[in-house]
């Protein structure tokens, strides 16, 4: 799982969860990939991104050191940064680790890189 | 009443036995995408512009209706056949090998395919394990939400509708193709409507479905033949009706128009 998936995912559908998000992530194995850098394609995809969602993650597999604390106004412009989140959210893949819903504290694995959000039909 | 128990048998057949057991062995059997497959025709010439570009698709011999019934989906949206800026959700992506060809050739920024079964999963990065009625995201995050030849299984399909237009950002689109009952349709629409989608376009596509299941059951009939004499022996009848071959009562249902195969957008305002 890539950090940009993570930052779709949601526990909404739990029973009587209304946030559900940002799923705090844990890792016990990671793979880091190598993706082309497509400059276009990072500036267009920030500005939809969930930037402290994605800042949480990072913080949970220790992989924050590069990222400001909010994204500054000039991110546009700054190639380093872009380069960065690119790495973040494109070569870093989850293989085992557990997403945890912010509300209830419900586990949801991730195996072989795919997350399991599936639940008994009692808690939808 | 013998049309009764058959239509249960079924409908319990589809969703209990056949769908999840062909997840599983699907991959191992050479079956790499599981709907009727679909023939372009002469309205298609934006889609058929499009794969003559692409020197890929030739080579998929008979996995090309498939793909074409993929392409049909996708060609309802106004930004076909490029998707660079987009966000793109497909519920219920199997095997997720659309994923694999809509990423390749149709560019989009993400895509993230969601089903209760994957097979094959090994090398997926962009899958989740979730449920088409709740769907596992976060409101207002796609800007195209797909779903192929699905939602006939579901169990509550209103739920489904209202969980697309939940995940769908504003102005986004919901492209779905798949079959119906005529006197399903005003259900479907009235279903749609009251989830907040708003419909723009809904086309019945039958005739090119069955000029595509003819393509597509030659390859699951070579496929049934080279299976064990006890599947054959047990569901070679079931398992022809549910790919809708030729000869068998869903193929006629279609033929007359009795089923339909439509192909719909709708849009959150």
């Amino acid at each position: 799982m890539k950090l940009l998936t993570h930052n779709f995912v949601s526990s909404r559908f739990l029973k009587d969860v209304k946030g559900g998000y940002p799923l705090k992530l844990s890792a016990q194995k990671i793979e880091t990939k190598d993706v082309e850098f497509n400059e276009e394609f990072i500036k267009n995809i920030i500005p939809k991104c969930d930037f402290s969602a994605l800042r949480s993650a990072c913080e949970s597999i220790n992989e924050a050191a590069n990222l400001p604390q909010t994204l500054p106004e000039n991110w546009i412009e700054n190639e380093e940064l872009l380069k960065e989140l690119h790495r973040l959210l494109f070569c870093i893949d989850i293989i085992e680790g557990e997403l945890q819903c912010p509300d209830t504290a419900r586990i949801f694995p991730i195996k072989q890189g795919i997350p399991n959000l599936l639940v008994e039909d009692e808690q939808k | 009443m013998l049309s009764t128990i058959q239509q249960i048998w079924m409908w319990i057949f589809d969703r209990f036995i056949l769908y999840p057991l062909m997840r599983w062995i699907a991959p191992k059997l050479g079956v790499k995408f599981m709907n009727l497959g679909y023939v372009l025709d002469e309205n298609d010439q934006k889609i058929k512009q499009f794969l003559e570009r692409i020197p890929e698709y030739e080579t998929n011999g008979p996995e090309k209706a498939h793909l074409n019934l993929y392409e049909k989906a996708l060609s309802l949206h106004d930004s076909y056949p490029t998707f660079e800026n987009l966000e793109i959700l497909e519920v219920s992506c199997g095997q997720a090998n659309s994923l694999k060809w809509i990423q390749r050739h149709h560019g989009p920024k993400s895509l993230i395919g969601c089903d209760k079964i994957v097979s094959n999963s090994k090398n997926l990065e962009n899958v989740i394990y979730g449920d088409a009625q709740n769907l596992p995201f976060k409101d207002n995050s796609f800007d195209i939400v797909l779903n192929v030849e699905a939602s006939h299984l579901y169990m509550d399909c209103a739920k489904f509708f209202e969980e697309v237009h939940r995940v769908l950002r504003p102005n986004g689109y919901f492209l779905w193709l798949d079959l119906r009952y005529p006197n399903e349709v005003e259900i479907l629409k009235r279903t749609t409507s009251r989830a907040g989608l708003k419909l723009e376009i809904l086309n019945d596509i039958t005739g090119n479905v069955i000029c595509g299941l003819h393509e597509t059951t030659v390859k699951y009939d070579r496929i049934l033949k080279k299976s064990p004499k006890l599947i054959q022996l047990l569901f070679s009848n079931v398992l022809r009706t549910t790919y809708c071959a030729p000869g068998t009562q869903t193929y006629n249902r279609l033929v007359k128009r009795e089923r339909l195969y439509l192909a719909g957008k709708w849009t959150k305002p």
